[in-house]
């Protein structure tokens, strides 16, 4: 087998965002479905809760290509 | 979770992969230039600090 | 990809990007391959099959005409109206013709004999951007002015001026590569991935259909999430199909916004 330690460093880098990204959505979309008028509110604390979170995904892609 | 909300996220992943790819890229090249090797680290950080800032910017100030 | 060179070099040969080339159809014209060949088919199905659904339109539908009409109406309506705004009866036709060319093509993926999605390519992906590309910047620059609409797109209202040095590259950056890019790559990425997918599972299952007694055993296995697979790829290429058109729209849409 052929290949760099780096990609699969990027395969568990990614599973921390994948669930957080998915448990921000989960809640964004309760409590709107409770709420319907807190939209307005918890949808930028919904996107910021998402960019954290996927601001690790994608230093772990290009630290991937870098750390070669 | 309309659209536009889809929208948002999809813009929100292009400026830190942006932010990343810039600044990490200009912090690689002045590795390259200057022989040294921490500046790409800078360059990561400084890209992922202004991404943040634009999406705050962008779709969290209201 | 066919199991007599498999067995006669023993060893497993893991499925590749080599499976991703193809021989030429006819000589040695590389114009004329596989992919090429399925992307004409699926632009010659698509407009055939429109034309025919839509050519004897009655008030009570035929079959092909109810169906022909769900389709253009859900672009319409989800893709076109609910995001686009007043505007958007002039994009209908190419966000249609771009759903459905897209969508034809990631089937063929699981289509029987073809079996593969033509998306899979790079280089049909970056087509379908470039026609984006050109088409949300040029509607921006006509509604906005060269000037307004770059002003808009690279300077954010509301910061100290010393800052526009570093948001100003990353915006530009985002608008004019990383943008269309990631949206050539998105669909790209999905369907070389899917199809890898299935390969892994099919081609393992006939490896090890040929080995051992225990491997004999676990191969329907394989075999078995082969077919699960398939139904999964079948859903992520509509979907795909569907996102691509849809942030189609929405960087038409946020190019002629009045304001970003």
């Amino acid at each position: 087998m052929t290949g760099t330690m780096a990609i699969v460093g990027f395969g568990l880098s990614t599973i921390g965002p994948g669930i957080a990204t998915g448990l921000v959505f989960a809640a964004y979309i309760n409590g709107v479905a409770r709420q319907p008028e807190a939209r307005g509110i918890l949808q930028p604390l919904a996107f910021l809760g998402f960019a954290l979170a996927e601001a690790l995904a994608l230093l772990g892609l290009v630290l991937a290509f870098v750390l070669k | 979770m309309s659209s536009k909300d889809e929208g948002a996220m999809f813009t929100i992943i292009a400026y830190l992969l942006a932010g990343l790819l810039l600044w990490g890229g200009v912090g690689m090249f002045l590795d390259h230039l200057l022989g040294l090797h921490f500046l790409v680290v800078i360059g990561f950080l400084v890209g992922l600090v202004s991404a943040m800032y634009l999406i705050y910017l962008r779709f969290i100030r209201q | 990809m066919n199991a007599s060179t498999l067995l006669a070099s023993g060893g497993f040969v893991s499925p590749g990007s080599h499976d991703f080339v193809f021989k030429p159809l006819f000589g040695n014209n590389i114009l004329f391959t596989k992919p090429v060949f399925q992307a004409i088919l699926a632009a010659i199905l698509v407009a055939v099959f429109f034309l025919i659904s839509s050519r004897k339109a009655a008030v009570v539908p035929s079959r092909t005409q109810f169906f022909g009409e769900s389709v253009y109406s859900f672009v319409k309506k989800d893709l076109g109206e609910d995001i686009i705004g007043h505007e958007f009866m002039k994009f209908v036709p190419f966000l249609f013709s771009l759903f459905t060319f897209i969508i034809v093509n990631n089937i063929f993926g699981i289509v029987p004999f073809m079996q593969f999605p033509t998306m899979s390519r790079f280089g049909f992906p970056v087509a379908l951007m470039i026609f984006t590309y050109v088409i949300y910047h040029y509607v921006g620059i006509r509604k906005h002015g060269l000037g307004k609409y770059l002003k808009d797109i690279a300077f954010v209202p509301g910061v100290p001026k010393w800052i526009y040095v570093i948001l100003t590259p990353l915006e530009i950056a985002t608008y004019f590569i990383i943008r269309p890019f990631t949206l050539a790559i998105r669909l790209f990425a999905n369907m070389f991935a899917g199809h890898l997918l299935l390969l892994v599972f099919i081609m393992g299952g006939d490896y090890m259909l040929h080995n051992s007694m225990v491997l004999k055993i676990m191969s329907p296995l394989s075999f078995g999430f082969g077919i699960g697979l398939t139904f999964f790829e079948f859903f992520i290429e509509c979907l795909q199909a569907y996102i691509f058109t849809l942030l189609t729209a929405l960087y038409i849409a946020g190019a002629i916004a009045d304001e970003h």
